[in-house]
């Protein structure tokens, strides 16, 4: 070979040596950041030609969900057929005019893409930094990688499902060296499933984080999240009024199949009494504002009830709203009843899980909508009409998710029904009606209340008056003791009542409020709402007046 | 198929000879070239349909594509290898733009069986049919200006289509409603063997220059990706018409 010809040929590998280190090391990525018409132009025509020559291939096209009549499309950068691993550029177009386009691309790269490592030997590779026990999640992929600094490698990459973590690796091609990590942990929306108190099957709205599901809602507005104290009533009893609670104290399950049916009902059943509100008076949340909705379950177990003392009943044989719990952000608490084959001999019932049923759950909810709104003090008539409005909006809850019927699973008048079981002769199912106020012993008329000093001066017992009128106001019929009829607007028309009520409470009324105050706050609320003289109108005035109060 | 375009080439090329042989015609060139256009008149239309996991249920996605006729370019050329039997080879290139109408019954967040409906058009999605086509061609010369040729033979179709390969959807609270919101495609290139028939009919204003008009049908089927991650049959090729310069030798 003659020097002339080997001294270029010498040359020619040098340049070719030069060009491609400096490929491989350190460049400067190509930013595209093109809003203006000018460079929109030129970064369009950039794209459109490195889309031909197959350097941009598109990855996406979506209807921008933000803009309906844009286009978003996602392309991805390869060299000689390897993607280039987040090099991107989007655009996003109307009319087939880009109006916006990003982009962080690799630099012109002369980069060999043969790798020397098979797809078998690579994945070899990627498993050992797993460890034992760690599998990789599908099969490894050949891409270029660019490195910190900017250093571009042929890399197959693969997640990593490692027993304590689970990370996105990358060997290099040729030796199988590690070039880089990262978490894959991240959290995520989830639904899950479950059974509930009766055994129906339900959605969970729940939190995937670290491999395991939190019953933290993920999909509404608020924070809606469970806890679980796994029967440990100490805890249950100071933390929530001195402190606060911990994730670890939430109701955690790992396949997302939920087992604890007190869980799986508290959370969806505070839920969907977040949903009534929000769909059918447009409100968001307790406070109006979507502030947290924070929920206690498994205070005390079932069996566990069998021993605490009586001071305790409270965390097993109810349901409360603490206004003040968790520095004012409060809490509902829902207890789990007590075993099958036991009865409470005052009541003749044995009770479940009181998250079992869906108006305790929002009978409990609304109790922190009329602290945030109305706040009626909890005494004498104006508490009356506190726990009034919390049966009223539950039935409501009640007929808004269930079938008609009587039975559990099914709305209707009577509160608690579905986790408050007669067993002993002559009790009856549930708690309180407000068709029949008289069945359980309550008033039906406001000459027949309640004035003494007991449950503060007979605040669920009151109650019944106004829930009466709600149920006349809707369904009609003739009050007991009056033998006064009413016209109701029909249980096609229940959500006018409920609108009437829901205003006539959380807008309208004092905290001190009568019933008599009450009357008059509903009727104008029907006048404002469907008009002076119209059916709900009506149907509110004739059920006042039925039940006594003027 | 093989054997019916076998015995139809047959049938072609001895009615072909018959026919020739009846009348007093210009001599059969030794090859020919033709360029020119047309249009393929067969519109397409294939469906992919997917279930996947979305809320605990089952949620249905599915896809239905239209692959309109349009233009095509064809260029065909070939020798005469006995007495009026030719061989050559020929290609088609036909491109259009397809659109996809997406569909889906996503699964509430909430509730089990209140699906939410949601459909649209995917745009931005092409076809491409580039196929060479390996012809045995009977010449029938009709007098001293036209030439009449019959052919078939197997075809090598590549073929690209834009497909959707998953369907994504936008929703907010209250999760009533839902929308079509993304689409994710890809555009595979894929090869098949198919066929091609047909005849062609040139009229020479000279000895070797003319202009003709041909009638093929040719057809194959490939494979691409589908919605689910699996595959789906897709039919290429259809009735073609067409014409330009034709030049004997």
């Amino acid at each position: 070979m003659r020097p002339r010809v080997v001294a270029a040929l010498v040359c020619v590998v040098v340049l070719v040596s030069l060009s491609s280190r400096n490929a491989a090391q350190g460049q400067p990525s190509v930013r595209i950041q093109a809003t203006g018409a000018g460079e929109l132009r030129s970064w369009d025509v950039y794209v459109a030609q490195r889309e031909r020559s197959g350097e941009l291939r598109l990855r996406k096209a979506d209807v921008d969900p933000m803009v309906p009549s844009r286009r978003l499309e996602r392309f991805q950068q390869f060299h000689r057929g390897v993607p280039i691993w987040g090099a991107e550029v989007v655009r996003d177009s109307e009319r087939g005019l880009p109006v916006s386009i990003f982009g962080e691309l690799s630099p012109d790269l002369a980069l060999s893409v043969d790798p020397a490592l098979t797809e078998a030997r690579a994945g070899e590779a990627l498993h050992a930094l797993g460890g034992d026990g760690a599998t990789l999640a599908g099969v490894p992929q050949l891409v270029i990688v660019r490195l910190e600094g900017g250093e571009h490698r042929l890399a197959y990459t693969a997640v990593v499902f490692a027993r304590d973590a689970v990370f996105r690796a990358f060997v290099d091609a040729h030796s199988g060296s590690e070039l880089l990590r990262y978490s894959e942990i991240q959290t995520q929306a989830a639904v899950g499933t479950g059974r509930g108190v009766l055994g129906d099957q339900k959605k969970l709205s729940v939190l995937l984080t670290g491999g395991v599901h939190l019953a933290f809602d993920t999909h509404r507005p608020p924070t809606i999240q469970t806890f679980d104290m796994r029967g440990n009533l100490p805890r249950a009893k100071t933390v929530p009024f001195t402190g606060s609670l911990n994730v670890s104290d939430l109701a955690v399950d790992s396949d997302n199949d939920w087992t604890d049916v007190a869980v799986v009902d508290a959370h969806v059943h505070v839920s969907w009494t977040y949903d009534y509100f929000f769909k059918r008076f447009g409100r968001s949340g307790l406070d109006g504002r979507n502030g947290p909705v924070n929920i206690m379950t498994n205070a005390v177990t079932q069996q566990g009830a069998l021993s605490v003392t009586v001071g305790d009943l409270d965390w097993v044989l109810n349901a409360f709203w603490c206004g003040s719990c968790l520095g004012g952000q409060g809490m509902m608490f829902f207890g789990n009843g007590i075993p099958q084959g036991y009865y409470l001999a005052s009541t003749g019932r044995n009770y479940t899980y009181f998250a079992g049923a869906l108006d305790i759950a929002a009978h409990e909810l609304t109790h922190g909508v009329t602290q945030s709104t109305s706040n009626l003090v909890y005494q004498n008539e104006s508490g009356a009409l506190n726990e009034a409005f919390s049966d009223i909006m539950a039935t409501g809850a009640e007929f808004f998710f269930h079938p008609a019927g009587t039975g559990p699973g099914r709305a209707d008048y009577v509160l608690g029904e579905d986790i408050s079981r007669a067993v002993a002769p002559g009790a009856l199912d549930g708690d309180r009606s407000l068709e029949n106020p008289g069945l359980y012993g309550d008033p039906d008329h406001y000459s027949r209340r309640y004035t003494g000093t007991r449950d503060g001066g007979g605040v669920h017992i009151n109650s019944s008056i106004a829930n009466h009128a709600f149920y006349l106001a809707i369904e009609g019929g003739t009050n007991r003791t009056s033998g006064l009829a009413v016209q109701g607007v029909g249980g096609a028309n229940r959500e006018q009542i409920e609108k009437v009520f829901y205003r006539a409470f959380t807008s309208l009324l004092p905290a001190n409020a009568t019933f008599s105050t009450a009357r008059a706050a509903t009727i104008r609320a029907a006048q404002d709402l469907y008009g002076a003289g119209s059916a709900a109108e009506r149907a509110v005035t004739q059920a006042w007046t039925a039940v006594g109060v003027f | 198929m093989r054997h019916t375009l076998c015995t139809l080439g047959l049938l072609l090329l001895c009615g072909g000879f018959s026919a020739a042989t009846a009348q007093t015609s210009a001599p059969v060139p030794k090859g020919y070239v033709s360029v020119g256009g047309g249009y393929q008149a067969t519109s397409r239309t294939f469906d992919d349909a997917a279930t996947r996991r979305v809320n605990a249920e089952d949620g249905q996605f599915r896809a239905r594509y239209e692959v309109k006729g349009g233009p095509l370019l064809d260029v065909a050329g070939g020798v005469t290898v006995w007495q009026r039997l030719a061989v050559g080879v020929g290609v088609t290139r036909f491109s259009r733009d397809t659109v996809a109408a997406a569909s889906g019954s996503i699964p509430h967040p909430f509730f089990f069986n209140r699906p939410r409906a949601i459909d649209g058009e995917i745009t931005g999605l092409s076809r491409e049919e580039l196929a060479v086509h390996v012809q045995a061609r009977a010449l029938l010369p009709a007098g001293a200006r036209v030439l009449v040729a019959v052919f078939g033979g197997p075809s090598f179709f590549q073929v690209k289509q834009g497909v959707v390969t998953d369907i994504g959807y936008v929703e907010s609270y209250p999760y009533d409603t839902a929308s079509l919101g993304s689409a994710t495609t890809t555009t595979p290139s894929k090869s098949a063997v198919g066929f091609n028939v047909g005849a062609d009919v040139g009229f020479f204003f000279t000895r070797q220059i003319g202009v003709g008009v041909a009638a093929t049908f040719t057809g194959a089927s490939v494979d691409v990706p589908g919605l689910a991650g699996g595959t789906r049959q897709v039919k290429a090729g259809g009735a073609q018409v067409g014409g330009g310069l034709r030049i004997r030798f």
